[in-house]
């Protein structure tokens, strides 16, 4: 397992520079790239490449390749093939809600917007580990869940950022939908990752999320929070409105600041005991600052999965 | 329509459309959005009016814009008292051909028919036809009656000639489509006999249509006219002149008259008619009477002239009491002479002679050359044609020049007087077969079968050069065409002149010499004039047609070898040759190496330059019809029976009587309802002003 320098992994992200960067794929990379740079060394070592078969040396093949004690034991060359194998199937599950709209000013980019970095920073490293990758997620206006099965091909990361690049956030809590969609199509025991800002209420979320764990899928939880959400920072008198209800509340923040963190305390106490108590990995993801926590957590569950 | 009218209530509603945009863009200050409302549900509910107009002024100016563009909208099916069912279509034609200016009946016509038009009732179209060369709608069935009535002033007397079948085809046509239950052709013209000719048995198109000619005849005309003007050059004597004949005829009684000739407006001859009785002319030159009413007769002058340059000419008569003024007048013209190069290389005496400078030197500089080293082919010598006998074709500098005068687009004559095998392949080569077997006749031959439209013997058809089938051929050579073209064939069937397709140039075979023992043509009075006309054909010059009438369409050819993009075809004026006043120039632009443009409608000469400031490349005679000065006319004509004759699947008729409910209906025009129709303009200019400033006032609101 990589060792992290998070002195040198912060060195490797700048708000500013994330904002800039207009698509998807520049913004994973820049992540996965300066998550990787920070590390002494590979996390992809370790991983499995069985020997499958020999077959005859065909010119223009990798000399590499060429098994040379072969060819002094019996003067015939013979190029080694192999097979890298997984047995991991990863789902991103993505939170479209109208909630996950909401971007505050010291952000580098919407919840959503986050949320789908992250998702294809992990899609990549993943797919470089030769592991499965599938999505599902709901998109305005069809009622209808947008799955696409995993599959370990290249070409799976383009048309998972396809899928993503067209995505908003827009509509009412879904989540538990969601998750119900999930656990009628999921059969194999697989890794869910979940970016949600879990802005819902939590009875259809804490079923769905017992009954994934009762199938046996292992289930890592990136809640993405904007920092106007942890720590409330209005201080001039204004109109709020629900992003998802549309609500209307005049709010004095000086009045309302300290009902508001209590109670919002209380809602991330309870997520937190409820994924301690199912032993599924939380990692709060802010809009404000660097996802390193959360692609660490991830290389280190899939450590232990393997 | 009243404001119930479901359209205009539907439009009515659109201003609920700048309402809704205007309240729905309204900008919410200090509102923020947020995510986690529900941890703040014990604030209290906000209490501002997100859907009261923001700026009353721009709501109220949007809210006008809108209800402008609907009444601009609406304003077409606004009722009006003044809808009327049309009773009638009619369709007036106007002759406007020369003879209609016959005691200026022209005038008294356009008067009477805007007075017409102007009384007609509301329930009546009114369309106009101009019949000049052409069928001219000028004025349409929708048309207002103000409009029909001034394109009726505008129209101006015309040289030209036309026929009715025309114009009536093309009233038939207005008339299809036209609203009224009656419908109706009214022929306003001097009913001139020959116009109907035409087309007599044209199948029945005039289909429930009535047709009334209003104008009687007139009677008791007097007209003399002048008509199909020739013009020529000959060489006499070393001196060059111009010869014109003139057709005069008279109509009636006249009193003697000079006929004048004119050579850019010099006068050269005059002439002065007698006349020996009330109808039949005396004219200088063989004076014939062909009918009771109109006498004919030729007048003819001569003069010299410089071959050098154009002679632009002009013929006229002056009779004090000639109702007819248009047809006094006839132009012509004639381009200077360009003299041609002709080489021969014959030894036939009569050739030699023939193409000596003593005989053809007004149109040809000729030169014979005995020796075959000595011709030349540089550019500035090369001759445009070259004449020569087969037997000098043994020689392969002689071939050569041939080959290569021919391939260089120069013309070539060749006598075939022997026949070798040298001659032979080289025949071949030209795509003319000269046949094994060359038995002579035994009785002389003679021209029987003649491509008489070919240039080389369109000019014999009428004798005046003499009579070709006098010509007889004791001997000539037997050839047959392989891909070639025979111009003459003699009794027994053997082709005797051909044309070859060997190359741009052109090459005519004789398959005689023009000796004695060939033939006796070189005796006969045509030798000279076919040999020039021969020589002017292969020399590649065409004669383009240069007569026409007023306001006919022409299809002018680009000479070969002129590159232009544009012609300019104007009037000319005779004594300087720069561009007359009066009509402007014409710039027409050419497609195809061809220009195609009608001529205006008054006769003259117009000239055609191939740029502005260019010389005159062509002259344009343009003289009236002489069908126009047959004032004879038609009191009832029965061609009008076959063209309203009706047929089985015509049955079908409107009458008066039908419902005028389901007719169809038109709004009349007064002066009211034109000031209605600006309104809706104004309406809509009104509108898009407002929405400009809408516009600017609401990105001054935004800033």
């Amino acid at each position: 397992m990589a060792v992290l320098e998070n002195d040198r992994l912060i060195e490797r992200f700048d708000p500013k520079v994330m904002s800039l960067l207009q698509t998807l794929d520049l913004k994973a990379r820049y992540l996965v790239e300066g998550f990787l740079d920070g590390m002494h060394r590979s996390p992809f070592h370790g991983i499995s490449v069985e020997f499958s078969e020999y077959r005859d040396y065909q010119p223009g093949d990798d000399l590499r390749h060429l098994d040379w004690q072969l060819y002094a034991r019996s003067n015939r060359l013979y190029i080694k093939k192999y097979t890298q194998e997984t047995n991991v199937r990863v789902y991103v599950v993505l939170d479209t809600s109208g909630s996950m709209r909401y971007r505050g000013n010291a952000a580098w980019g919407s919840k959503l917007e986050v949320s789908k970095t992250l998702a294809v920073a992990l899609t990549s490293m993943m797919l470089r580990q030769n592991d499965a990758v599938g999505l599902l997620t709901h998109q305005e206006p069809s009622e209808a869940a947008t799955f696409i099965r995993p599959s370990q091909k290249q070409s799976q990361f383009n048309t998972i950022i396809q899928q993503l690049q067209g995505m908003s956030a827009a509509g009412g809590p879904r989540l538990a939908d969601l998750l119900q969609h999930m656990i009628r199509l999921i059969h194999r025991r697989s890794i869910v990752l979940f970016f949600s800002d879990l802005q819902e209420e939590s009875e259809g979320i804490t079923n769905a999320f017992q009954q994934l764990k009762f199938l046996g899928h292992e289930c890592m939880i990136f809640q993405v929070l904007d920092r106007d959400e942890l720590e409330f920072p209005f201080s001039e008198p204004a109109v709020f409105r629900d992003l998802e209800n549309g609500d209307r509340r005049m709010i004095q923040p000086s009045m309302a600041r300290a009902k508001y963190l209590e109670r919002f305390e209380a809602f991330m106490a309870e997520y937190r005991e409820l994924f301690h108590s199912l032993e599924m990995p939380h990692c709060v993801v802010r809009t404000d600052t660097e996802p390193w926590e959360a692609l660490t957590l991830f290389l280190r569950e899939r450590r232990r999965v393997m | 329509m009243s404001l119930l009218f479901p359209i205009m209530a539907f439009g009515t509603l659109l201003v609920g459309v700048p309402i809704y945009l205007h309240l729905r863009r309204k900008d919410e200050k200090n509102l923020v959005e947020f995510p986690t409302l529900r941890f703040l549900d014990d604030q209290p509910v906000a209490r501002s009016r997100p859907m009261w107009p923001r700026n009353w002024p721009l709501m109220l100016l949007r809210i006008l814009c809108m209800l402008l563009l609907v009444a601009a909208f609406s304003w077409p099916y606004f009722d009006n008292e003044q809808r009327v069912v049309i009773e009638e279509s009619r369709v007036y034609i106007v002759d406007n051909t020369l003879s209609v200016q016959t005691r200026n009946r022209f005038e008294t016509i356009q008067s009477q028919l805007a007075d017409e038009i102007e009384s007609a009732g509301i329930g009546t179209q009114v369309g106009v036809i101009e019949l000049g060369s052409t069928a001219r709608v000028v004025a349409r069935l929708g048309d207002t009656k103000s409009t029909a009535v001034q394109a009726v002033k505008n129209l101006s007397p015309t040289a030209e000639r036309g026929d009715f079948i025309d114009a009536f085809r093309t009233a038939a046509e207005m008339l299809t489509n036209s609203l009224g239950a009656k419908r109706q052709i009214i022929l306003l013209s001097d009913n001139q006999a020959n116009q109907w000719q035409l087309d007599a048995n044209s199948p029945p198109f005039l289909k429930n249509i009535e047709v009334e000619i209003v104008n009687p005849p007139a009677s008791d005309i007097t007209n003399l006219a002048l008509a199909a003007p020739l013009a020529r050059r000959v060489t006499r004597d070393g001196d060059s002149w111009v010869e014109v004949s003139v057709t005069v005829s008279l109509q009636g009684d006249c009193e003697p008259t000079d006929i004048v000739f004119q050579d850019r407006g010099r006068e050269m001859e005059r002439v002065t008619l007698q006349f020996a009785s009330p109808q039949t002319p005396t004219a200088p030159e063989d004076p014939t009477n062909t009918g009771n009413t109109t006498a004919y007769g030729t007048a003819f002058a001569q003069w010299k002239a410089d071959p050098n340059q154009w002679t632009i000419g002009e013929i006229t008569v002056d009779a004090a009491a000639d109702d007819l003024a248009g047809d006094n007048r006839v132009v012509f013209s004639l381009p200077p002479v360009r003299k041609g190069k002709v080489e021969s290389i014959v030894d036939s005496i009569f050739l030699r002679r023939a193409l000596s400078p003593e005989v053809i030197s007004a149109r040809w500089e000729s030169s014979n050359i005995t020796e075959d080293s000595s011709i030349r082919r540089e550019p500035e010598v090369a001759p445009d044609v070259l004449c020569l006998e087969s037997h000098r074709l043994q020689s392969p500098v002689v071939r050569s020049i041939v080959r290569s005068d021919l391939s260089a687009g120069r013309g070539v004559i060749l006598f075939v007087d022997k026949i070798t095998p040298v001659i032979s392949g080289f025949l071949r080569e030209m795509g003319i077969e000269a046949e094994s077997s060359q038995k002579q006749p035994v009785d002389p031959a003679t021209f029987r079968y003649v491509y008489a439209a070919h240039p080389i013997f369109a000019p014999f058809q009428d004798m005046e050069y003499g009579n070709l089938a006098e010509v007889e051929f004791q001997n000539y050579r037997r050839l047959k065409v392989n891909d070639a073209t025979s111009l003459a064939f003699s009794a027994s069937g053997d082709p005797l002149v051909f044309e070859s397709n060997a190359g741009p140039g052109r090459l005519i075979v004789f398959g005689f010499s023009f000796d004695r023992s060939d033939t006796n043509w070189p005796i006969h009075p045509t030798f000279i004039p076919f040999l020039d006309q021969t020589l002017q054909y292969v020399r590649g010059e065409e004669r383009t047609d240069t007569f026409f009438q007023p306001g006919e369409s022409v299809v002018w050819d680009l000479p070969a070898g002129k590159q232009t993009e544009k012609i300019v075809v104007s009037p000319i004026d005779p004594s300087t040759m720069g561009i007359a006043d009066g009509i402007a120039p014409m710039v027409i632009e050419v497609e195809d190496r061809k220009a195609n443009f009608p001529l205006p409608s008054q006769s003259g000469h117009y000239s055609i330059r191939y740029d502005l400031a260019d010389s005159t490349a062509a002259i344009l005679d343009v003289n009236p019809s002489p069908l126009e000065s047959e004032l004879v006319f038609e009191t009832e004509p029965t061609v009008l029976e076959n063209w309203q004759r009706s047929t089985d699947e015509n049955l079908e008729t409107r009458t008066a009587d039908d419902d005028a409910s389901n007719r169809p209906t038109a709004i009349s025009l007064s002066k009211m309802e034109a000031f209605q129709q600006l309104n809706w303009w104004y309406l809509l200019a009104a509108a898009m002003a407002l929405l400009m400033v809408e516009t600017i006032w609401g990105v001054q609101q935004q800033k």
